[in-house]
């Protein structure tokens, strides 16, 4: 909880600073890039073990964000993030700074799972239809999931929207079952 | 020494009383008016002598005697009147005890009726709640076994309507998921 509002503390600071240099979308990439870099096992086990001196992990970070090709304030934001121990709430910082920025940008994130592969057409008609639920421009993830059967589970602010034929059989064979 | 004064009295008595017997053992002779006067005056000192030492003693001996005996009769009759008490009292005692005697039975009796009856309402209770928790858990287990029975039919027929499903699933079925799919969200958003 105290992680989480911290993480949220930065990244509104961040989201202020890329505002203002109107760098919005681009150091929200790349702090996700940097944070997909730390959450590596390897990486994660580095920075989280107590044996390592705070300098050499500063060092380290400053290395991985110079070989990333971040650019200077994302950097420097990392740098600031890492003198203060927090190196391991950037994963964390960089999903507040997405939530923050569709907030802004008046958007939702959904993760869609289809049964097979859908077209193109198929997911533009659904993110359509969530555009009209949530009022707000739909960002699909897709994926795929051959368990579904059919259909497809969608998953929008927090919510489930089930519609696969497997939850179809599932509820058919609940309500058999009594 | 009353007693040896008194035994002394009788002892003259005794010896001075023979007197006469000699007397009439002598042979019959004109009688001597200086005899007479000589027993008369013998009579005298011995009545004399009798009453003054002799009767003293003896009185206050049969009075002292008669206290005494007094005194036990009075004894004895306070013993046999406390005697009495006592046998009265215990004889009350008696009645009282089996007064007593017969209430502790009655309430003996009437305690040991509660009683009976009690456990009798118990073990009827006893009876009726084993008779309910059975009867419940009958009902339970029936459930349970019909339960199960349903679940177990609805997995299977789950299973099978999940292998047909797939095994028949065609590109116009997704379609058709999809628009359904989409047509329900749409129903929600309207609503």
């Amino acid at each position: 909880m105290r992680s989480s509002k911290v993480a949220k503390r930065y990244a509104r600071a961040l989201l202020g600073l890329s505002n203002d240099s109107h760098q919005l979308e681009s150091w929200g990439e790349e702090v996700e890039r940097l944070a997909r870099i730390i959450e590596m096992p390897e990486v994660d086990a580095a920075f989280a073990s107590p044996e390592v001196a705070l300098s050499a992990k500063i060092q380290a970070l400053a290395i991985i964000t110079e070989k990333a090709d971040l650019s200077f304030p994302i950097r420097s934001f990392a740098a600031v993030v890492a003198r203060h121990g927090r190196i391991q709430e950037l994963p964390a910082v960089a999903v507040a700074y997405r939530s923050m920025l569709d907030d802004l940008m008046g958007r939702a994130r959904a993760t869609m799972t289809f049964a097979v592969e859908p077209g193109q057409r198929d997911v533009e008609r659904i993110a359509n239809r969530f555009e009209q639920v949530v009022h707000k421009k739909i960002v699909p993830t897709i994926r795929v999931d051959p368990t579904l059967i059919g259909g497809v589970v969608v998953e929008l602010e927090g919510k489930t929207y089930d519609g696969s034929l497997l939850n179809q059989l599932r509820e058919a064979q609940l309500r058999l079952g009594g | 020494m009353n007693s040896r004064i008194a035994k002394l009295a009788l002892g003259m008595a005794v010896l001075l009383w023979p007197a006469s017997g000699l007397a009439a053992e002598a042979e019959p002779s004109e009688g001597s008016w200086l005899a007479l006067i000589f027993y008369g005056i013998n009579f005298v000192l011995f009545v004399w002598i009798l009453r003054a030492y002799g009767w003293p003693r003896i009185s206050e001996f049969f009075h002292n005697r008669s206290g005494v005996i007094r005194d036990n009769r009075n004894r004895a009759e306070r013993a046999f009147r406390d005697a009495q008490e006592l046998a009265n009292r215990a004889a009350q005692q008696l009645r009282q005890l089996d007064a007593e005697k017969r209430a502790m039975l009655a309430e003996l009796d009437d305690e040991t009726n509660y009683e009976i009856r009690r456990i009798e309402e118990a073990a009827r209770e006893t009876v009726d709640r084993i008779r309910r928790d059975t009867q419940r858990a009958r009902v339970a287990l029936l459930d349970g076994a019909q339960r199960r029975l349903r679940q177990a039919l609805a997995e299977a027929a789950g299973g099978i309507a999940r292998e047909l499903v797939t095994r028949n699933f065609q590109p116009s079925d997704q379609a058709r998921l999809l628009h359904n799919f989409v047509e329900h969200v749409g129903e929600e958003t309207r609503q």
